[in-house]
Order: structure tokens, then sequence, then C-alpha cells
């Protein structure tokens, strides 16, 4: 019968339905999918995991959006007050382990664990040893190694005492206990880091290369020197006030759970020596140099340093970079840029005079009337001053060219000016002088702008900062030692400024040891101004208490030659008493109970 | 609709009278039994050939029994068979046999009044309609307490002749509740039925299949599909407050993105909580269906409900069927409506002059070194006084961006009718809605957003043999969506960055205005110089079902197969441009306006692309069981299905690989004497996206019931009390759409990630990154445990009825990631487990009282409630340090926040009190130090609030007719919820600067001259330099509301000659008003829109005019 026929017909399509194999049906995901053992099988991938690791390293060309250390000093005041500018809740204080800000600890440790998982897994990879031999395999792993000593290294200025994980790749399925890990003492860490680098840099090739050349494609990568330049730093910053022998009252229970302080407050006079050795040792590898314009111009040479990618005295160096952000930041309103980066009275104030001494000390220096300069109406407290300031300083009346400008003129701040503060809600310089330093002209992005960039290298460590660790450390651990002298000398002979008890036009050379710290720190402050070290120095040099606070600038509310006159800026830069370190976050407090907080939050 | 025809019905004594509906249609009754009731045997007889058999129950007893051995014989062989011996006699009449009492011999004695003798007949004629004013088709109609009478023909007329002494006409329809219309002296009585709700003969949908509402345990509620009749296109809007159980939202009123948030039962997890939503039994995406096509919208609440669905059902069930056929003759309804639409609330925004007064005081609160205001005196007066607007802008940019009023209209037609052998039901409906963002004269492309959809939906049923069905259905939309080149989003937002000073609308010389700061754009010409964009969605769907009736194996089984397809389809193209930028610096010395340049724009129109679409193959295959053992009821069914889901435009390898699951589900019930209940049933599920192994479990669920009402002892209270049941389920139900990650149990690599640049010399070697992207874990589903008391009470005669459901849901294994590990240990993506755990508990409740309260009075009044409360019992996470701030224990989606006590009345205060971030001064919110260590930080965050998810959601409304009046109304209410406030445009200044607007609330403020403790906003300050705006009780409002959602108007003609005339036998008018009006102590936007600054398109109200016509 038809029907029945019918009916077999769906009884059979129901059994076949049924009895499908469910495996089958559901089985669906490939088996040859990447996985992370395919990572360590090909050349290519394995290099992507250490370029992923490389990225970690901090992009410090744009303090505006990445990073407090610079505009939270007594260096810049960002003019910004709102969200995005996260500095300026640091500046008044707005800032504690529930409000974080600019917190890269869990970047940075997610950079070690990278590194770690790399090292450990990298010698799997056969096709680099096939193609490139195990020197390849060797040379990855100490750039990770480095870059590990790298990211201690970050953490280790922004928090103090850090978590100390060796080689430890912690199972992500692991118990909750396995979590619970204390800080190390400062001095361990130092010691950890230390040790580190001195095995890597071993490792590292003097320059970049591959397959034992020296290869163009490859700079940017780890080298000997970057290694050893880290160490000069962090041997620096452990040897000073801050690490060594610290007695503030406020440390007195930052311990260890066995009661070890985790700064010491004994002081150790050795750590100065083994500042200087370290700075020594980036010195004497002899290959690298101050930049200086085949011209002559110190202006040049000044400026090259940071235009002149990949030059002699770049040491360590982020190609890919925020710099752009920085350069538009920096630009004045007339020339299309976000006019927002002042630099302080307090630093106008710290650029010599073009006699090589400061303007406290120098007949050059006047604050009362003007010079016509090409017909400008320029304050005297700006004339006859040292090459760093025209380089890195945008005053009233000075001439600038860049951005959206087809051609150079004056910049004026008066209140009513193109970049004065009633043509704009927000965008005007609240001291009355913009960055100039390490701003490309060309670069061409902001309101109006044709998107023109000019990108460019980021030194994070150049030798000019080695000369100066190696001047400060050395006149700690051996007052009066002739390299002391030599290498602040060779800093301002670049400079074009006439040097201390040398050279032409000399200045007496300073007498005592308490005088050379007083012009070491001079120096530093305005030859690693606006680069990221004012925030960290005076913090282990412990002024920051003095230094900070009320900040000046000229009075931007004037149109007229009152201008000139010293004012507070209208944001205060608080320095708190917690401020040494920065916060740890409570969602870390709260799943590693062996870790403790940082003194005062 | 149709199984509703051929479930068995149980006979009720109602008045007097016995009536068997019943729709098979055998030609050839068979029957063997030995001593079977009579009743029994006449059901049988009438349900094998399609009559009705209608008798006054007093003409025979229960006892009555006969033995009787048909074969294949025709019905009036049967009838005759079964009244051998008897007094009684029949006649048959159209598709009824009426049996009566055979005419005496002898004159009788007693005269009853069914045997008058000499009876005065009179005539009474009339039509029947249903509710929709569509003509009944063989609906009896017998004199009351006489054996006269008839059923309605092919035009649902009838004629009746009625003996003396009958007073009384009752109208009886399967499915319909009777009608008693009393004579008195009228000759054309035309009556309307009105669907049943009587509990013996009402079904309920359930999850694959139907079952009669008296024996289901499970929690179901159904939505009233005449409520979802509004004038709006999403349905999704209209859920929350129409049906006990849902908890719902709707966060955007946009045409076209206005799909609002609906969950049953609230939340019990913390990955989707999203209900299954299935349209005509496969899983389908409801919000552009048009109501006017479904039949029948049920929500599946407990395990016994949804356990069938296994892993898919712990989130509850939504089934939506569609209409289809019926036997008849064609029926034509057509509907047209327009309307105007607004908005329901717009925010409100500081003047020019208010905003720069306002921004002088937080400047120098901030800056009090800066010995200048920030504005002077005389802008702020050229403002206020609009002199030379170019340079002092005071602009109302919501003014500038929005029309008051948009519009939307209706268009539907469809068409239904059929004969034994086939029907079919067919529609086609137009909606089109007109968003009401401006428009500039000068673009010659049009930018509005605009929003029109066509619907279609086919339903065909074929009865192939006697018994075979095949029912076939294809239906679908076809939307066009056209929007400004700017997302509405970035639209809102930039309206609320731009305060009113900044900019004008454009300057006096043409140009477009445009400030410097890069990411402020002007809101005007960001709508209305941005270009376009168009979006086409469409989407089919199909299945095909065939339905084979297997009682010659063994009575009450079938065999069901299913096969459907799916395809949806998207595009989108814009075509975006941008008009250059300047912004005025001054005039010159001869007024000419000074600009400069601070955009450059695109003048042409761009072209972007974006394409979607999905199909979905689903398969079912079932057998059913269903038989009926004197008083014991069993059904039973087993069935299998499969679903493959791929998304044609997936954007990643992963989710390229079909969505697919397999499984089979079972059902067994058994209900004695419709008074002793139970259930069982099963899923046993398997979902691709887990590990091999742990792919398939099994979901059961029991449930029992008792209807108290049924047993002998409830007679005495039956007037009172007509109808008690009591219900219990438990079961376990599983939730796989877990979200977060497919394919939990292999790793991923996360690549294109962050890499680095190397090379010198101009050689680029830039490297991607590449790590580790998520852990492979050995996940499974969640497991949810539901356990559902539920009481059913009917008093008053049936005029109220009231539904109440108690329960508790045990969610475990919910997948969550990790979050006891810290940052140190360098993880970037903590690995998923199923670790979470949650109970929610609840009450959802529904009332209706329907009352007539005379001839032309009716009152109707519906109501439903649902309370949740989903408490977290593991979140994964380390435990807090602080009581206080402990998740565990506390309700699922609670706010934490700072603890407000109020503003700190001096600067003496601030110092005495614990240490807050930033600069505190008098006039800055205090907030509670809970650790008493001094200081405000993070371990002071406490519980503040409910959430954005309200806890309680209700609805009611009252519907009164007179004659061909009705008025309706329905009011939607949620409560227990809150909104933080936050963002642009709500934080004052939050960037510095003029960025932002300002709420007209602004001069509700802190000052010293004016230290109000309770004002809205505390010391006004430039930027982020204090904890003001840190979340906080302060900024935590109450959301609660009451809304009038819909108000409408209905007058109802048929039977006009002046309508026949036409062809129009039915027709209503009616006037809706949606979302007419709303309380809510909640002011600054649209209560239901939320957290946040509520920048978001704001939902409509709508008033329709419109006309229902059947034909």
């Amino acid at each position: 019968m038809n029907s029945k026929a019918r009916i077999a017909a769906n009884i059979a399509l129901f059994s076949v339905l049924f009895f499908t194999s469910c495996r089958k049906y559901l089985d669906q995901v490939p088996n040859d999918r990447l996985n992370m053992d395919e990572v360590f099988k090909k050349q290519s991938l394995s290099e992507q995991f250490l370029a992923n690791i490389y990225s970690t390293i901090l992009d410090e060309g744009d303090p505006i959006h990445n990073h407090p250390f610079i505009g939270t000093a007594d260096d810049i005041d960002f003019t910004w007050s709102g969200g995005g500018t996260l500095n300026y809740a640091v500046n008044v204080g707005n800032m504690g382990r529930a409000n974080l800000v600019f917190d890269f600890w869990q970047g940075l440790y997610g950079g070690i664990r990278s590194a770690n998982y790399f090292m450990q897994h990298i010698d799997e990879n056969d096709e680099i040893r096939r193609l490139h031999g195990q020197d390849m395999i060797d040379r990855y792993k100490a750039e990770a190694r480095f870059l590990r000593a790298y990211f201690y290294f970050c953490l280790m200025r922004q928090y103090g005492p850090v978590i100390l994980m060796g080689d430890k790749v912690i199972a992500p399925d692991a118990p909750a206990d396995q979590f619970q890990l204390a800080r190390s003492p400062f001095d361990s860490c130092v010691d950890y880091v230390v040790k580190e680098l001195d095995e890597v840099a071993a490792q590292l090739p003097l320059v970049a290369q591959k397959d034992g050349n020296v290869s163009d494609a490859d700079y940017g990568r780890a080298t000997r020197g970057m290694a050893l330049a880290v160490k000069a730093r962090l041997l620096l910053y452990a040897a000073s006030p801050q690490y060594n022998g610290n007695t503030d009252a406020l440390l007195a229970n930052f311990k260890t759970s066995t009661g070890a302080p985790l700064i010491s407050p004994n002081y150790d006079p050795g750590k100065w020596r083994k500042a200087a050795d370290a700075a020594k040792a980036v010195i004497d590898m002899d290959i690298y140099s101050l930049y200086k314009d085949p011209s002559g111009d110190p202006l040049k040479s000044l400026q090259g340093i940071f235009s002149q990618g990949w030059n002699a005295e770049q040491i360590f160096v982020r190609k890919g970079n925020g710099l752009i952000t920085w350069d538009v930041h920096c630009e004045p309103r007339q020339a299309g840029g976000w006019s927002g980066v002042g630099p302080t009275q307090e630093m106008v104030d710290s650029y010599f005079m073009s006699d090589g001494k400061l303007p406290s000390e120098s007949p050059l220096y006047s604050e009362t009337g003007f010079t016509d300069v090409d017909g400008q109406q320029v304050y005297n407290m700006y004339m006859n001053r040292e090459p760093r300031f025209y380089r890195d300083v945008t005053y009233n009346n000075s001439i600038w060219q860049g951005g959206t400008m087809s051609k150079p003129a004056p910049v004026t701040f008066y209140a009513n000016g193109p970049n004065g503060r009633n043509g704009h809600p927000t965008d005007w310089t609240k001291t009355g002088y913009l960055c100039r330093k390490n701003v490309a002209p060309q670069t061409n992005v902001g309101s109006g702008g044709n998107g023109q960039q000019q990108s460019r290298p980021l030194a994070l460590f150049r030798l000019g900062e080695i000369y100066l660790d190696y001047a400060e450390a050395l006149n700690e651990a051996d007052p009066g030692n002739g390299d002391v002298l030599k290498y602040l000398n060779m800093i301002r002979d670049r400079a074009g400024i006439p040097q201390y008890g040398a050279g032409v036009n000399p200045l007496p050379a300073p007498a005592s040891q308490d005088e050379m710290r007083k012009r070491i720190w001079a120096e530093r402050k305005v030859e690693l101004a606006y680069e990221g070290h004012r925030f960290f120095d005076i913090r282990r040099w412990k002024i920051a208490p003095q230094v900070m606070g009320v900040l000046h600038g000229m009075d931007i509310t004037k149109n007229d030659n009152s201008f000139y006159t010293r004012v507070p800026t209208i944001t205060p830069h608080l320095f708190l008493p917690s401020y040494y370190w920065w916060p740890i976050s409570q969602y870390e407090l709260d799943r590693d109970r062996a870790l403790i907080e940082n003194p005062g939050y | 609709m149709k199984l509703l025809y051929c479930v068995t019905k149980t006979l009720l004594c109602f008045i007097g009278l016995l009536l068997i509906h019943v729709a098979g249609f055998s030609q050839h009754i068979n029957l063997h039994k030995k001593n079977v009731q009579l009743f029994d045997a006449f059901k049988s007889i009438g349900k094998q050939s399609g009559y009705n058999i209608v008798y006054d129950a007093s003409l025979f007893s229960r006892e009555d029994k006969i033995d009787v051995d048909l074969t294949s014989v025709s019905i009036t062989e049967a009838i005759d068979a079964c009244l051998r011996g008897k007094a009684l006699t029949y006649r048959i009449d159209g598709k009824s046999v009426v049996i009566e009492p055979k005419p005496a011999g002898r004159t009788e004695s007693s005269p009853g009044p069914h045997t008058a003798q000499t009876p005065r007949r009179s005539i009474i004629s009339g039509k029947v309609f249903n509710d929709q004013g569509q003509p009944l088709i063989g609906v009896s109609v017998i004199v009351k307490g006489t054996t006269a009478g008839t059923n309605t023909d092919s035009l649902g007329e009838y004629q009746v002749s009625v003996p003396e002494g009958g007073r009384t006409l009752v109208f009886s329809y399967v499915g319909y509740e009777p009608q008693e219309i009393v004579i008195g002296g009228q000759k054309i009585i035309n009556v309307a039925l009105v669907l049943k709700k009587s509990e013996t003969n009402d079904v309920v949908v359930v999850g694959y299949g139907i079952q009669k509402r008296i024996t289901t345990v499970g929690a179901q509620s159904t939505v009233d599909v005449e409520q979802l009749k509004q004038p709006v296109a999403n349905l999704t809007g209209l859920l929350a407050g129409h049906a006990a159980g849902i908890i719902g939202v709707q966060r955007s009123g946009e045409p076209g993105y206005d799909n609002a948030e609906i969950y049953i039962r609230g939340i019990s997890t913390f990955t989707s909580s999203s209900p299954l939503i299935l349209v005509d039994g496969v899983e389908r995406d409801f919000r552009n269906v048009d109501p006017e096509d479904i039949a029948t919208f049920s929500i599946l609440k407990d395990a016994s409900a949804t356990a069938v669905y296994g892993v898919r059902g712990a989130n509850g069930v939504i089934l939506i069927t569609t209409k289809k056929g019926r036997v008849g003759k064609t029926a034509i309804n057509a509907q047209y409506d327009q309307g105007v639409t607004a908005f329901t609330k717009l925010p409100q925004f500081a003047d020019g002059a208010t905003y720069l007064k306002i921004s002088n005081e937080a400047y120098k609160n901030s800056f009090p070194s800066d010995p200048l205001p920030r504005y002077t005196d005389g802008r702020i007066d050229s403002t206020s006084k609009h002199l030379d607007p170019d340079l002092n802008p005071d602009v109302d940019w919501f003014d500038v961006i929005l029309r008051k009023y948009g519009h939307n209209r209706r268009a539907r037609v469809n068409v239904n009718g059929g004969s034994d052998k086939a029907q079919y039901y067919l529609s086609i409906g137009y909606y089109d809605e007109t968003g009401m963002f401006k428009t500039d004269n000068l673009a010659k492309y049009n930018s509005s957003i605009r929003f029109s959809r066509y619907n279609f939906t086919s339903n065909l049923t074929l009865n192939v043999t006697k018994t075979t069905k095949v029912d076939f259905g294809a239906s679908g939309w076809i939307s066009n969506g056209n929007y400004p080149g700017n997302g509405t989003g970035s639209i809102f937002s930039n309206a609320y960055i731009m305060s009113p000073v900044t900019i004008p609308v454009k300057y006096s010389n043409g140009l477009s205005s445009r400030p410097r700061t890069a990411d402020m754009a002007n809101p005007y010409a960001s709508l209305t110089q941005s270009g376009y964009a168009t979006e086409f969605n469409s989407q089919l769907w199909s299945n095909l079902r065939a339905t084979q009736n297997l009682d010659f194996l063994l009575k009450g089984l079938s065999l069901t197969g299913m096969f459907s397809f799916d395809n949806s389809n998207r595009h989108q193209i814009s075509r975006s441009k941008s008009v250059d930028g300047y912004f005025a610096t001054g005039r010159d010395s001869a007024g000419v306006l000074q600009t400069i340049q601070t955009s450059i724009g695109n003048e042409f129109l761009g072209y972007d692309r974006h394409n979607g679409g999905s199909r979905r193959f689903y398969l079912e295959s079932a057998i059913n069981y269903k038989e009926t053992f004197g008083r014991n009821s069993v059904t039973g069914m087993i069935l299998y299905n499969q679903s493959d889901y791929v998304d044609a435009f997936a954007g990643d390898f992963i989710s390229s690989i079909p969505y697919r699951y397999m499984g089979l589900a079972g059902r067994a019930t058994y209900a004695f004497d419709n008074k002793y209940l139970a259930e069982a049933n099963f899923g046993y599920n398997g979902s691709e996206t887990f590990a091999p192994g742990n792919r398939f479990g099994l979901f059961p669920s029991f449930g029992a019931g008792w209807v108290a009402s049924q047993e002998s002892f409830f007679d005495a209270i039956k007037n009172t009390v007509s109808f008690l049941k009591l219900r219990f389920t438990y079961g376990e139900v599983g939730n796989s759409n877990i979200g977060g990650r497919r394919f939990a149990y292999v790793s991923t690599v996360a690549q294109n990630i962050s890499g680095y640049s190397y090379g010198r010399n101009n050689i680029s070697n830039d490297i991607n990154g590449l790590n580790f992207g998520e852990y492979a874990v050995n996940v499974s589903w969640e497991r949810a445990k539901k356990y559902n008391l539920g009481i059913d009470i009917k008093t008053f005669n049936n005029a109220i009825s009231l539904t109440v459901d108690l329960f508790r849901e045990l969610r475990r294994g919910i997948f969550l990631k990790r979050g006891d590990i810290p940052y140190f240990a360098g993880i970037g993506s903590n690995p998923y487990g199923n670790i979470g755990a949650v109970n929610n508990k609840g009450i959802d409740a529904t009332l209706d009282i329907n009352k007539r309260l005379s001839k032309d009075w009716n009152i109707i009044f519906k109501g439903n409630f649902t309370y949740n409360q989903p408490v977290v019992i593991d979140d994964a996470n380390a435990p807090w340090p602080y009581p206080w701030q402990q998740r565990i224990g506390r309700k699922l989606g609670a706010r934490f926040g700072y603890v407000a006590l109020g503003l700190f009345k001096s600067d003496q205060e601030v110092a005495n009190s614990p240490y807050q971030t930033g600069i505190t001064k008098a006039g800055d919110i205090k907030f509670k130090d809970l650790t008493g260590d001094g200081k405000i930080d993070a371990n002071d965050m406490a519980p503040i609030g409910y959430g954005s998810l309200p806890e309680i959601v209700y609805g009611f409304g009252p519907t009164v007719s007179y004659k061909n009046w009705s008025l309706a109304a329905w009011f939607k209410g949620i409560a227990h919820v809150d909104i933080a406030l936050s963002g642009n445009g709500f934080q004052p200044f939050i960037y510095g600067g003029e960025r932002g607007n300002l709420y007209a609330n602004i001069t509700d403020h802190w000052t010293p001259d004016n230290p109000n403790p309770r004002p809205f906003y505390p010391r006004l300050t430039y930027g982020n330099d204090n904890m003001n705006y840190q979340s906080s009780s302060w900024w935590t409002k109450s959301g609660a509301f009451l809304r009038m959602q819909t108000l409408e108007l209905n007058y109802d003609m048929h039977d006009k000659r002046w309508l026949k005339g036409v062809g129009i036998s039915h027709m209503n008018i009616y006037f809706i008003a949606y979302n007419l009006m709303t309380v809510s102590g909640f002011k600054l936007w649209d209560v239901e829109l939320g957290d946040g600054n509520g920048a978001q398109y704001p939902l409509l109200k709508t008033y329709n005019l419109g006309a229902r016509l059947s034909f």
C-alpha cells in the first residue's frame, strides 16, 4: 500500500538520522591548527613570539598617554587636566591603589613570563638550528634573557622591591597557593638583575648581527652595550640615597615576613663603586661616542642626538614609538599642534648661560629689558643662554617653523595671542613655554595638518647619560678622580659651553665633592631634560619634596610685558610621602597575600 | 493550532448538555468494545467520523453500557448499533448527529419541554463570529433544554426553529467558550464567541509538542498575542511586563537597533543568560516577526518544560508558532495604521550663559591661583544676548540635530482558509519608521534614519492521506535601513561632548565649524555632512514537516519528521565623507571673521562595505504516543534532532567552524482522571564546543501535579474556588551557550598582536607579535538545578484566575575565567573553568480577571509580576579582604562603590576626616571609611545598589468594553534597579575645559554661598582632581519606573449593511498611544536607557491611528 511504503520510508529516515555517528558530526576542530608547539617549530613564528616580548619595552616616546616619567616631576607641566591625561591625576595627588594610573606591573610581568617560556622552548626549534645553527637559538635566548632583566629594572624603578620569578613559569591551572610569593629586598633584586645582565652581556653581540655578519635588518635587537647600560643605570639608582641607607620613618614597617628591611637602611659606599665600574664598562666598550654634527655647530649636534637615528651615541633604541604624538603635543597651536607641553620656569632657570655659568652666577643673565633679535623683542632672560636652551625651549617671541607653518615665525603666548589661553578651551601652555627638545618640526598631524609624520627611533639609553652616570657615581666612590671632570666636561663640550678647568674660557673646577655633586646634578638636569630621567633623579636623590609642589611659569594671563613675571603655574605638582614608589594594585594584593603595599598607600 | 482539533476531548458536563466535538475524517468507523459506556462509544464514533454528536445528558446515564462490534461501518450504522434497544433516535443535521428520545407512541402524561405537543415554533437566525469578526463554521446552536438545534453554515450563518418554551440559545464550538443568549423577542441573534480558556480543553505549547493545560505540571506562561500588536518594529521590547517570568529592559530606541535585553526569570549566570528562542520549532531571531503572524507565544520557565532542550534549555525557552490555515471559507484580513513618533524624553542641557558661569566657578575651584576668570563677563553677556554668535555661540545641540517628530506606518494583509484536504495561511506585512535626525538641504543624498521592513509568512497544511499530514512553511522578512554616515552612537556622543559655547552650528560665512581638539567633532556636521549608510537585511525561514498517524500499528502512535533551512543575509554599505572644519579666532579691524582651518575633510563620498550572513539546517524526527485508557491518560515522546549553523562571513578560523549540536529528547506523562499528574522529561545532548568525551550530557526532569478541585471533597467549595491545581517540578538543565570561548579544550595562539620593529638604514624589519591566546581547559556546560512550585487557582465562577510560581535555580559549573591569579604570574588571559555558581530565587505570578458586568459592559484586568534575586555562590575570584567587599553571598550584578556620607561642610572637616586622594575641600563628597584605616581606598567599596537589571518587572492593564467600544491600557514597571551616572556630558568638565555638555540641572550644586547638604552635584572642579566622581552611592539613583506602555481605543463594527455593501464583514478602528507616559524619580534621561550618561538614542513614543478590516 502506498501509504505503508511512505511510512516505511519515514521510519527508515528516522532510523538513519538517529543512528548517524554522533562523534563525527561533532568532531570539527582540525588537528593542524596553530598551537604553541607549532610556534616553537617554525622560525618565523618563534621570531614573532620574541617580537611580542620586545614589544613589552615601554614606548617612552609619548609621555602624555604612555607613561608618567615626564610631566609629573618638576620638568614639564602638561596643560590638560581631563580624564585622558593621567599625569594630572598624579600631580594633584589623585592616585592610589584604587585609582591606578600608569600601572605597568601586569604588562612587565607578562613580558617576564613570556621571556621565561621562550627560553625554555626555543631549543625545540630545529628549523632555526637547521637554517642558522645553534648560534641563532643561543642569541635569541640571550635576547629574551636580556629583556627579562630589563623588565625587572623597569619594575624596580617604579615599584621598588619586586617579586623575583627566576625561571619559573607558573602553570595557569596551578592552585592559588602557588601564587603567594613575596617581594625580595631591593638589594637582592639588584643582585639578581645584575648577575643576569653580566651573564647575558657575555652572550650578546656587540652590534646586531645575523649568521656572523653585522645585519642592518637586526638593529634594535639586544646587544652587549644595552645590557651593560641597563646595568649601569640600575646600579646608579641602587647606590643612590633612596635605596642606599634610606632610614625614612615611612619605611619602618617595609619589611619581609622575616623582618628583613626591603630597602636597606645601611649606607654602603661600595654600591657607588659598583655603579661607577658598571658605567665605565659601557664607556670602555669603545663603540659608542657622543653625537657631533660634522658642521661643528653645537645646536645641530645637540639636535642630532635625537634626530639622527641609530647614531653612535644611541645605545638602546626603540624604533617603533609614539614620538609623533609628542611632536604634535609640543607644537604650538599656530603650527596646528596642541600647545600643551610646557617646561617650567624652574627648568628654564636651570639652563646654563653661554659662558657656562648658571644664571644665578653669570653676569650675562638679566631679567630686565629686551633685545631685538631679527625684529623680535626678546626678553633678556632668554638671551645669552646655552645652546641646549635654544634646542629645548620655545619661549615668547622665539622663532619657530614646523607643523602647518609655511615659514618661520615668532611664537607668542600672550593671553590673546594665537597660542594664548583665550583662543582655545584647553590647548594652551600654562607655563608660557613649550618644549621643543626632540620635536620633529616636519610632523604635521595636528589640527588642519596634512598627516605628515616624521618618525624616528627613540633612544632609551644613550652614551651622554652613561657619562653622567659615571661622573656621578665616581664622585661618590672616589671623589677627586680625574674621570669625574673628564666625562662631565665631555658633555659640556658637546653642548657648546665652557668646561670646568679645561678647554677654552674654562670655569674653575669644582672644589669639593659636594660642589662637584651639585655641578653634576645641574648638568644632568639640563642634559637629560625631558628624557624621563628627572622623575627618578629627584626620587633617588630624595630631593623631590623640596623641588616639587608649586612650580612656576610666566604670567600667561597678560598681553603686554607684564607677561614676563614669574607666577605659580595653575596646576600644582604635588609630591605625596607615598610618591617615592607607585602603588601595588588592590587587585594584586587580594590575590597574593604575601605581597605588601608600598609605604604610604 | 491544527493540533488543537485533534486533541482528545474530555467529557464535560455543562448545564445539562454534553457536547463532543471531534474532527477526524474517517468514513469507516471501527469500534470493538464490550461493556462500554454509551458516551464513550459516542465519543469514539464522533472522533472517527468527524461528526458532532449532540445529546442531552439526561437522556442516559453513566451506567448505560453497551457492547458494540463494528467494522468499517457508516455513521448511521454505528449510531444505530449504539442506540439499539434504547428509547432514543437521532437525526443528522449537517455535521451533527442529534440524539433524541424516540417519539412516544402514546401521550406523555407529564410533558417535558422536549416532548411538547403541538409545538409553536419560532425561527431565529443570525451569524456567529469569532473575536476577530470572522464567521465561524459549524458552530452548534442548541435551544437550551431541548434537542432542537443546528450548526452554522459555511458563512457562519444559522437558522434554528425554537420550540415553544425555548428561551435560551446555547452556542458552542470547539475551542471557544460556549455562550448562552436569552432569546427574548429577538429574531436575529448575532454572536461573537471568545476563545476558550477552560482548563480541560485548553492546550499549551510545550517543548516539541502541546499538552492539555490541565495535565501540565511545568511552569509556562503565555503572552497574549493581541498585546504584541503594537506599533513598533521590534517585538523584543514588548515582552517585559507582558508575561510572568520575563525580566527585560530596552536600552535604545534607534530604528533597527532597538533590541531589548530579555531574560527568563532573570540572570542566573555570569555568561550568556539569553533564552533559547524557537520560532516554529527552530532556533530563530524573533525580533522582526510580524506579531500579526504569531499564533502562540509561550515562555517555558522551569526544568520540566525545558529539560527536553538539554544543554540549551537552562536560560529558559521562548516558543513562538506562526498562524496556520483553518478549514473554512477564505478569510481576508487587512490592516493599516499610521502614526507619529516622538522621543519619550530628551536630556536637557544647560544653555551657553549658564555653561560659561558654571565653568568660571569650577575653574576657580580647581585653579585658585589663576587671577583671571575662565570667561570674561563680556563673553557671558554676549552669549546670553546672542551677540555675534560666530564668536559667542550658544547652541542646544540636541535641538540642532533632532526633529521633534518622526512617523511610522504599518500595513498588512493576510488570507486564510482551506478545506479538509488543505489549509493555508498567507500574509504580507509592511512596516516603516522614520528616525528623528535632521537632514541638511544642501546634501544631495538622504542621510535620515529610515527603517522599512517587509514580512511574509506562508503556512500550508496538506492532508495527503487520511493519516498523513504535511506542513510547509516559508516565511521571512526583508529590511532596509538608511542611516547617516556616522553611527548614531558617535553623533550622540559628539552632541554630548560639544559644549554649547564652543562653536556655532556653522559660521555665518558658510564655513563648517569645528574646534581644534581632534576628537570633538561638530555634531551637526557629523550628522548631515558625513554621507550616508544603507543596510539591507533579509531572512528566509523554511520548514517542512510530515506527520504520520500510526494508529494502525498501535493506537495513539504517530511519527513526525521535520527539516528546516534558514538563510539570512546582511549588506551594509557606507558612503561617508567629512567636511573641512574651521574655527573662528576673532574678527579683524574691518569686522571680517578670522578663522583657522582645524580639520581637512574628504569632500567626496567614500565607500565601505560589510557583509554578513548565515545559514542553518535543522532536522528533527520524533515518535509520539498518546492514548487514554479509561481514566488514565498516557503520552510519550522520543525525539531526535540536530542542527548545523554556519556564520557565512566569519571573521576568524574558529568562528567559521559550523555551530552544531545533536540530541535526543524524551517525555512521558501520565494523568489519572485529570487529577493526579506525573511527568518525566529528559534531554540527552551533545555540543561541538566541548572536548570529545565531555560532549554529551543527560538532563532529566520530573514533575507531579494534583488537581485538587477534581476531588469529590472539593465539590463543597467549588462555587467559590472552581479550580485548584498544585504543581511541583524538579530537573536539571544545561547551558552550552557559555560565550567567551568556543572549543575551550584547544589552546589558541594570539596572532597579529603587538610586535616590534627592527632595522636601520631604511630597512624595515617589522615583525608582528604572537603569544599565548587562551589556554586549553577541559570544560563543559553549565548545569542548572531547577525547582518550581506552582499553584493555579480560579475563583468567582472563573472570573478570577491566578497562577503563582515559586522558583529556585542553582546554577553550577558556570564558565568563568579564574579570577584568583595575580598579575605577576604574567598569565595574560586567565584560563576558563566550570567554576562559578549562582543561586537564583524568585516568584512570578499572573492574574486574570474577566468579568462581564452586563450585556454591554465587560471588564478584563490582567496583571503579572516577576521577582527574582540571583545570589553569587562562587565567582571564582580571590576572596576579598573585608566582608563588605565580598561578592559571594550577594546579588549577582550588585553595584559596588564608595558609600557617600554627604558633603564635607568645611575644609576643617576634610582635614579631620579619613584621607581621600586628590584635592579635597568643603563641598566634596565625603566617603565612609569602612576599614577605619584613616584613608579611603578600594577596601572601602561596599554594595551600593541593585545593579542595572531590575529584580522586579511587572505589568498590568484593564480593558473595558462597552458594546462596540473598548478601551485598553497597559502599564509596565520595573523596580529594584538603579542607575549609575558617569561619563561625558554628565560629569562636569570631565576633561577640563570646554569638553562635555552640562545637564540643565547643573545649577543644583554646592557652593560656599549655597551650602545645600544634598544638591545634585557636589563642588564643581575642572578635570579629574578628586574622588567626587568615583563610583559611589552618591551617583547611584533609583531606576524604577512605571510606564503607561499602551493606551488603545477600539471601535468594532460588523454586520453593518454599508460594510457588507463593500464586501467588508468586520471593521475595527483603533487608536494606540505607545509609551505615552512614564513615572519615575529619575529625570535626566529616559530612565530605561540605564547607566552612564544617557547618550543613547532615546526610546520612542508613538501615536497610531488605524483600521483592521475583514472580508
